[in-house]
């Protein structure tokens, strides 16, 4: 009806799920606080509807459903207005305590940002300090914890002019109104702010903050990057169009980067990563002037990010005077695209070098293929010439060696017909021999018996011997010797009368 | 001689030794009956030595054709 009223369509609809509806009907809440505890009931809702809903509940609970109606809508509207009136009509008595707390309760809500001139400051533990309206002088008494005063980084004094974030409070003991601070920074004009940035630029650089010997290297293909910005601002589109894909893991922390807060949230996000391995910090904020920038002039963000394990590379825009936080950096580029390209550069570094060494590798290896090639080559062709003499020697030696057979085979042969033929030639030689010998021996048998004196005896001659020796000549005997006559088969002995001597 | 003869057995220096007599014969212009007569003892004995061991030369050459002429 609440809706209706609001003249909005499709109320129930619009107003809640049909699973906080159905969680209603179960549990049938008999206050708000039960209302509170049904899921899709936040508080704006509770005020809003929350009567009409127990209204509408409490006539369900009491069995008020029009006859034959099985729809929670179809209870009477008009029971569900009295209802409501009547639960109206029901005012809580609050304690004192309870009130401020449910006013405390509301307030914290109501966080903003407050401008104004600081009229008394006070630092006892924490800080108490009012700021004073410089058109009508009004007055807001603020309280801010020494932790939270730290890390600001301001030296609060009187007369300053400051942005305060906080949220108001109503201090139950004393019943005032106190805004509680949980950030502030300078509201002063350019030139105080250029002051402070100066004094302070001063004071590190005395301390050896931004000495070139402190800086560490960015390391060579970081993988693991955290990232502090934020979410909403151009920038990190800017670095996440630009960083490239080599397999990064981006771990990111959002931050506000420019306001009162901003100084808190990247101290937060300092603090997160100083846990963290990651091998590289990003900080990066687009440009703007000296007040915008005032965040990363923050005493307290640059020695928390001085103290960080990890290089740290700030990508923050600035005109003139270039913000401590970069200064400290181990290394500050303008723009987070540039960031991203020193990111990128030992990785497209080592791209490019692949590249090269690809090159390199395809054309040495070409070259070896190439000279191996060629050593195959002239290899095939040795190879070749020395197969083919080889193979003109083999012939060689083959047809020599045929002929060698031919020969061979043709000695075979002869031998075969000399010893085929040698029988009948050595039976007709050696019979040819035989009957020489034959021949010869029947010759000189002939020969000798031809010489034989015998034969000479037979033929009617005879040998005269005289005392032994054969007579030759008559000369030899005398008249008176004996002479012993052979003839051929017998002997005669005589004795000579006579000797006549032929002249 | 005969002894020698026997054991030369070798129809060369049979033939050798004949050829001797017959030379010796041929070479005297009066043959010293004694003499030649012992040449012709020694011969007749070469001859029949000869002849003896002309005919086992045969035999065994006779052997040795058939074992030619039955391969």
């Amino acid at each position: 009806m609440q809706a209706q009223k609001e003249g909005r369509e499709n109320a129930l609809f619009v107003i809640m799920h049909n699973k906080t509806l159905e969680g209603i009907a179960t549990s049938l809440p008999k206050n708000q606080e039960e209302l509170l505890g049904i899921k899709g009931m936040g508080k704006r809702k509770v005020q809003k509807y929350g009567a009409e809903i127990l209204a509408i509940v409490q006539v369900f609970a009491e069995g008020g459903l029009q006859e034959g109606a099985e729809q929670a809508f179809l209870i009477s509207p008009e029971k569900i207005e009295k209802k409501v009136t009547k639960n109206k009509k029901k005012e809580k008595v609050y304690s004192v305590s309870r009130f401020l707390n449910l006013i405390n309760k509301t307030l914290t809500d109501k966080t903003a940002t407050v401008k104004g001139e600081v009229s008394s400051a006070n630092l006892k533990g924490h800080l108490y300090f009012s700021l004073k309206d410089e058109k009508d002088e009004s007055l807001l008494n603020c309280f801010m914890w020494s932790s939270d005063y730290l890390m600001a980084g301001l030296e609060l004094k009187e007369g300053m002019e400051i942005k305060v974030h906080g949220y108001p409070e109503v201090y139950k003991k004393s019943g005032r109104l106190t805004f509680r601070v949980d950030a502030m920074e300078l509201a002063s004009d350019e030139g105080a702010l250029k002051k402070a940035y100066d004094e302070l630029k001063n004071k590190l650089e005395k301390e050896g903050l931004f000495a070139l010997e402190r800086k560490r290297k960015l390391p060579k293909y970081p993988v693991k990057i955290g990232l502090i910005t934020s979410r909403d601002g151009a920038v990190i589109n800017d670095f996440l169009n630009n960083i490239g894909r080599f397999g990064y893991q981006i771990i990111f922390h959002d931050s506000r980067v420019e306001g009162v807060m901003a100084v808190r949230d990247l101290i937060q996000a300092v603090h997160y990563f100083k846990k963290r391995k990651v091998d590289l910090l990003v900080m990066i904020r687009g440009g703007g002037s000296l007040e915008s920038l005032q965040a990363f002039n923050n005493e307290a963000l640059i020695r928390e990010v001085i103290d960080l394990p990890m290089p740290v590379i700030c990508g923050i825009g600035h005109d003139k005077d270039e913000p401590l936080l970069a200064l400290v950096a181990d290394r500050a580029v303008s723009t987070p695209s540039i960031v991203a390209r020193e990111i990128n550069y030992s990785w497209e570094r080592a791209l490019d070098k692949i590249r090269t060494d690809q090159i390199n590798i395809e054309r040495v290896f070409e070259r070896y293929l190439r000279i191996a090639q060629e050593k195959i080559e002239c290899g095939m062709l040795c190879c070749k010439g020395q197969y083919e003499e080889a193979l003109n020697q083999t012939n060689a030696v083959l047809q020599k060696f045929g002929k060698n057979i031919m020969s061979l085979e043709y000695v075979i042969k002869n031998i075969k017909s000399v010893l085929d033929l040698a029988p009948k030639t050595i039976i007709n030689k050696q019979a040819r021999e035989i009957r020489n010998l034959e021949k010869k021996i029947s010759e000189y048998n002939k020969l000798i018996n031809y010489q034989d004196p015998k034969r000479q005896l037979k033929l009617g001659y005879s040998l005269t011997r005289i005392k032994g020796k054969v007579v030759r000549s008559g000369r030899q005997v005398s008249q008176g010797d004996k002479l012993e006559v052979e003839f051929f088969d017998s002997k005669v002995v005589t004795e000579v009368r006579k000797v006549l001597i032929k002249k | 001689m005969k002894e020698e003869i026997k054991k030369k057995v070798n129809l060369t220096e049979v033939l050798k030794c004949l050829e001797e007599i017959t030379n010796w014969f041929d070479s005297q212009e009066e043959v010293d009956v004694e003499v030649g007569l012992k040449k012709v003892k020694d011969g007749a004995i070469l001859i029949k030595a000869g002849k003896a061991r002309l005919k086992e030369v045969e035999n065994e050459f006779e052997d040795i054709k058939k074992a030619l002429e039955t391969e």
